[in-house]
């Protein structure tokens, strides 16, 4: 597990690669596309973003840092042992549901 | 638990999570269902973000559930999620570049599928008149009692006469009728495709089949309604463009 920082619009993680990380929200904004839906994920619950390495397929949105960001990115083993039965894991799931209902105009 | 009717209620916020051992359950979103079986989960969307069901959600049959926690099925729920994301992007349309292939042409060839069901049923009901007013007097004479007789009809007419408008409004006009009155997706479906590949010029026709194709789609719980409304949002900022 460790924390790393991006610059306004640097690429966190992108649509259709596979990497093995899963990352929460720090501190700032990730600007977050998907199916030309966009959203912002902040902070504020703190967000996570690239549950898909969770069980190891591709990415299936692209996020962008929307000004100065630091994340904290773990690898599977650390997210699932730490954070997924935790507020964090649970609202991992929520934020993750939201935004595939939203892109497809269920909600 | 064993299950057939209504599992939750509309307004009701789900507070199980229920998995699906066996049978099938429909859940209904924006006036479209969708039929969940083996494996999914019950208003997975509703259950997650603690919101109200728009429609009831029921079991068509007996169907078998089992009560699970979200943090016992953690990454088998993602995987359902990403199976919905896939279904999006499997839906979308790039609006910039459309291509053929995005109008879900189930056959190649239209004609083929309006040929073989000309041939299996033997109802070609005469020749079309060499003559365009005529030809036009005769379509419009057909009752519905005849609809497959005027699909072929109207196929022949579109052929002959492709610089003919009315070409498109009697593809509209049939199609809606199949649809109505035979109950036939696929012919419905395929006529409306002929508007836009055969009247691509004539946006006001076009706009009316994309919306009757989306009308159609949506009926039958196939969320590839999507690419139909867009190209529909998108028509009508053309025709008012236009206009």
């Amino acid at each position: 597990m460790e924390t790393l920082e991006f610059n306004e619009n640097e690429k966190i993680i992108e649509k259709d690669k596979i990497e093995p990380y899963v990352y929460i929200i720090k501190s700032g904004k990730v600007k977050v596309s998907i199916a030309g839906y966009e959203t912002t994920l902040t902070d504020e619950t703190p967000d996570v973003f690239g549950l898909e390495a969770l069980v190891g397929q591709p990415y299936t949105e692209t996020c962008i840092a929307s000004g100065y960001v630091k994340v904290i990115r773990c690898e599977k083993s650390e997210f699932m042992d730490v954070y997924a039965k935790t507020e964090v894991g649970k609202e991992a799931l929520k934020s993750f549901m939201r935004r595939t209902a939203k892109a497809l105009g269920w909600i | 638990m064993k299950i057939e009717g209504v599992i939750f209620k509309k307004g009701e916020i789900p507070k199980k999570l229920f998995k699906i051992v066996s049978g099938t359950v429909r859940e209904t979103r924006n006036k479209t269902y969708h039929d969940l079986s083996k494996g999914d989960y019950v208003s997975l969307v509703e259950y997650l973000l603690e919101i109200p069901l728009e429609e009831d959600v029921v079991a068509m049959e007996e169907s078998e559930l089992i009560d699970v926690s979200y943090d016992e099925e953690y990454e088998e729920i993602i995987k359902k999620i990403i199976s919905l994301r896939k279904i999006l992007y499997e839906t979308s349309v790039d609006l910039n570049n459309i291509v053929l292939d995005d109008f879900n042409f189930e056959e190649a060839n239209i004609d083929n599928y309006l040929e073989q069901i000309e041939s299996l049923l033997t109802l070609s009901g005469g020749e079309l008149p060499e003559d365009k007013n005529e030809a036009i007097e005769l379509i419009e004479s057909i009752e519905d009692d005849k609809l497959l007789t005027k699909v072929n009809l109207v196929k022949k007419f579109v052929e002959r006469f492709p610089e003919e408008q009315i070409g498109a409004k009697f593809l509209i006009e049939t199609a809606a009728k199949v649809y109505i009155v035979l109950n036939d997706k696929y012919i419905a479906k395929s006529l409306l495709k002929k508007v836009l590949l055969t009247y691509s010029q004539l946006l006001d026709y076009c706009y009316e089949a994309v919306k009757t194709l989306e009308s159609i789609y949506k009926d039958e719980g196939n969320i590839i309604f999507r690419r139909y409304s867009k190209m529909a949002k998108v028509l009508e900022v053309m025709i008012r463009g236009n206009a």
